[in-house]
């Protein structure tokens, strides 16, 4: 999709979303609806301004020159990457994105960060089982000891443990150990 | 004057209030390379520790971590492109694109070195300006307030190129976004889906994070290879980069001046004076088809403004009790809890606690910068570790970010939003820095034009300085534009190129 197309999206989606805000402040008091209308309005105007030139520039018959919109490569950048690995590539890590946020929603940081590092490392980056579990162990240190015990950063525990009743799940394993040294 | 003055540099060097400021440093460093734990959660953190320390003591810890987190914000910055701190994200405009052609220890030696003489030349205007700047702080009431924070989002939404109209969007839909969660005035949900969790607002940090970080992960792994595209044989120009910053020393100082002049004006972001800096050093270059892609200027402005603030911030704060920025506001619980109260006093009975704070802030930003070079080829060599290993780490630091904004899982969400809509942005050529500096500014833009309008009505927009300032704006918008069109009526030049921070 040629960036003008989806500058027209983005305009489109950028007027419905300024207008609907501007809507939905209409039943506020006059004090919680000044900031957004003295913002939203002329936001508004500049959307559909922004809007309108992208549908212009659209219809407007293309000069010589302006075929290609890509912009250019930089100098030092070598040779372009292909398009379709770059959008498998892209999509792998956008899902590893989610994955991750809800890894640690669920697990907690110490936890999540124990299982999802190391995972990420073998099964999609190919790492061998040795560097990933190192990795996981120290993404666990440097929650444990860094943050939660230096710090005293709190890391409360993963939803799954919480609606258990339970405490993070690793504190079973290291706070008898933790004890020992007590 | 001169005694207190001395005698504040002989009370640093006490032994418990050095071992104590040295404690205070590394922890600024670990909360300055941490993306999210910003200056103030940390400082707040701090607090109950100090209640068995004398006020020296307590200052010399709280303004050791204050002091460096700045400096230390920029490394992750440069390195990875995550923004360390809020204040350390215009660094990463020409200071990523830096270590990604193999400029890594350049573009950090210029960073630290600037930082330092940013910080010096803060703290000596604290020493130096407390008699003279009154006047102009008493003068400045909630219209000029609200115009500087609307010149500040313009000098960004300038700097995006052909694209000055995505540009002002940007910056105005961050302050649109600034006003999602409860009214501050009438307790109002704003914007909110009935979710409570968004009752605070979306999390600076997470957006911030999530904007800036998240399309760097996305290219590391489309890349996939290491940070730095270019390979060097050996990580050098580490002093090619502290040279820079005394071969561009005027360029360095004038930013540091920015630094001062915004961290001195009470409630004005210290992110907006980096992101001014950074316009400054665009607009102030001859040639600026570098700055975007690369340019040392780039990286020397905001350096230095960002540590040139932390001294000036102490102004305000210990002149008139009024907090020049979030960590300031803090700091002033330091003063309670010492039994210490900001204002005249602090001029006369404890001036020497005074000039104490300013050798602080010069001694602690020396040894930071000092430790920084002599390992800054070991922080530089992370460039060249292979994508893959940092993209689990990047993700993590990222989410604790956002995490430990709010304390909540939810704002991860925010971070995964924002996420998208920087990798959006930056494929289709829309500058992300004006929407961070909208959701920065957003509550001191309404807070003071609401301020404004109730108590001046709409004749708030034509006293002086706002009309000065909105002429300002206009003529960073407009006179580019309207120079390059009357240039190409009398006839065709070679049109210069204005960087696009994206």
């Amino acid at each position: 999709m040629s960036r003008n197309r989806v500058d027209i999206l983005i305009g489109l989606f950028l007027v419905a979303l300024i207008a609907w805000a501007v809507w939905e402040a209409q039943d506020w008091r006059f004090r919680t609806r000044f900031f957004p209308w003295a913002i939203g309005f002329p936001m508004l105007a500049l959307a559909a301004v922004h809007l309108g030139l992208g549908v212009w520039t659209a219809m407007r018959p293309p000069k010589p020159e302006e075929g290609r919109e890509e912009p250019e490569p930089a100098a030092d950048s070598g040779p372009p990457p292909d398009p379709s690995l770059v959008r498998r590539r892209t999509l792998e890590i956008s899902a590893w994105a989610v994955t991750f946020a809800l890894g640690l929603w669920l697990l907690g940081f110490k936890v999540g960060g124990l299982v999802l590092s190391p995972a990420f490392l073998r099964f999609q980056a190919r790492e061998t089982w040795t560097t990933s579990l190192v990795y996981g162990f120290g993404v666990y240190l440097f929650f444990f000891a860094g943050l939660e015990t230096a710090l005293a950063f709190p890391l409360p525990p993963g939803l799954i443990a919480k609606s258990l009743g339970l405490q993070s799940f690793d504190s079973y394993l290291v706070d008898p150990i933790l004890n020992l040294f007590r | 004057m001169f005694e207190a003055f001395i005698g504040g540099l002989l009370d640093v060097f006490s032994q418990t209030t050095f071992a104590l400021m040295l404690v205070g440093i590394f922890l600024g460093f670990i909360v300055g390379i941490l993306p999210g734990i910003g200056s103030p959660g940390a400082v707040a953190l701090m607090l109950p520790f100090i209640f068995s320390m004398d006020p020296v003591q307590a200052f010399a810890f709280l303004l050791g971590m204050y002091a460096v987190t700045g400096t230390t914000g920029d490394i992750t910055s440069i390195l990875f492109g995550v923004p360390g701190e809020v204040v350390s994200t215009a660094t990463i405009i020409d200071g990523h694109p830096m270590a990604k052609r193999g400029q890594a220890g350049r573009a950090l030696g210029a960073a630290l070195m600037s930082s330092l003489v940013g910080a010096i030349v803060g703290a000596f205007s604290l020493a130096a300006a407390i008699p003279v700047v009154t006047p102009l702080v008493l003068s400045f009431k909630s219209p000029e307030f609200f115009s500087l924070a609307i010149l500040g989002i313009c000098f960004l939404a300038a700097l995006s190129g052909d694209n000055k109209l995505k540009g002002v969007l940007a910056g105005g839909l961050g302050l649109m976004l600034s006003t999602v969660g409860l009214d501050y005035q009438e307790n109002i949900e704003r914007y909110t889906f009935g979710l409570v969790n968004l009752w605070e607002g979306l999390g600076l940090i997470a957006a911030a994070v999530g904007l800036f970080a998240v399309p760097e992960i996305v290219e590391l792994w489309v890349k996939g290879s290491s940070i730095a595209e270019a390979r060097v044989g050996k990580l050098g120009g580490v002093w090619q980069g502290v040279k820079d910053t005394f071969v561009h020393l005027g360029t360095t100082v004038r930013c540091s001046m920015i630094g001062t002049f915004f961290g001195l004006v009470p409630g004005v972001s210290a992110a907006l004076s980096q992101w001014v800096s950074y316009a400054h050093a665009v607009q102030s270059a001859s040639d600026r088809s570098g700055f975007g892609k690369g340019d040392v200027r780039g990286v020397l402005g905001p350096g230095a403004a960002n540590n040139s603030g932390i001294g000036a911030a102490m102004i305000p704060t210990v002149a008139f009790g009024v907090p020049g920025s979030a960590t300031t506001a803090i700091l002033l619980g330091a003063f309670i809890i010492q039994g210490l109260q900001p204002g005249p006093k602090m001029l006369t009975e404890h001036l020497t606690l005074t000039f104490s704070m300013v050798w602080l802030i010069v001694i602690s930003n020396v040894i930071t910068v000092t430790v920084c070079l002599l390992f800054l080829n070991q922080l530089a060599k992370i460039t060249r570790i292979r994508g893959s290993l940092l993209i689990p780490a990047l993700f993590m630091l990222i989410y604790l970010a956002g995490f430990a904004n709010t304390n909540s899982y939810f704002a991860m969400t925010t971070t995964l939003v924002f996420g998208v809509a920087g990798v959006v942005m930056v494929n289709h050529g829309w500058p992300r820095p004006p929407l961070v500096l909208g959701l920065v500014l957003g509550p001191l833009v309404e807070r003071n034009l609401f301020i404004s309008y109730e108590i001046y009505g709409l004749g708030f927009l034509l006293r002086p300085i706002v009309m000065a300032t909105f002429a300002i704006a206009f003529a960073v918008l407009f006179l580019p534009g309207i120079q390059d069109w009357m240039a190409r009526r009398s006839g065709p030049r070679e049109n210069p190129v204005e960087p696009q921070p994206s």
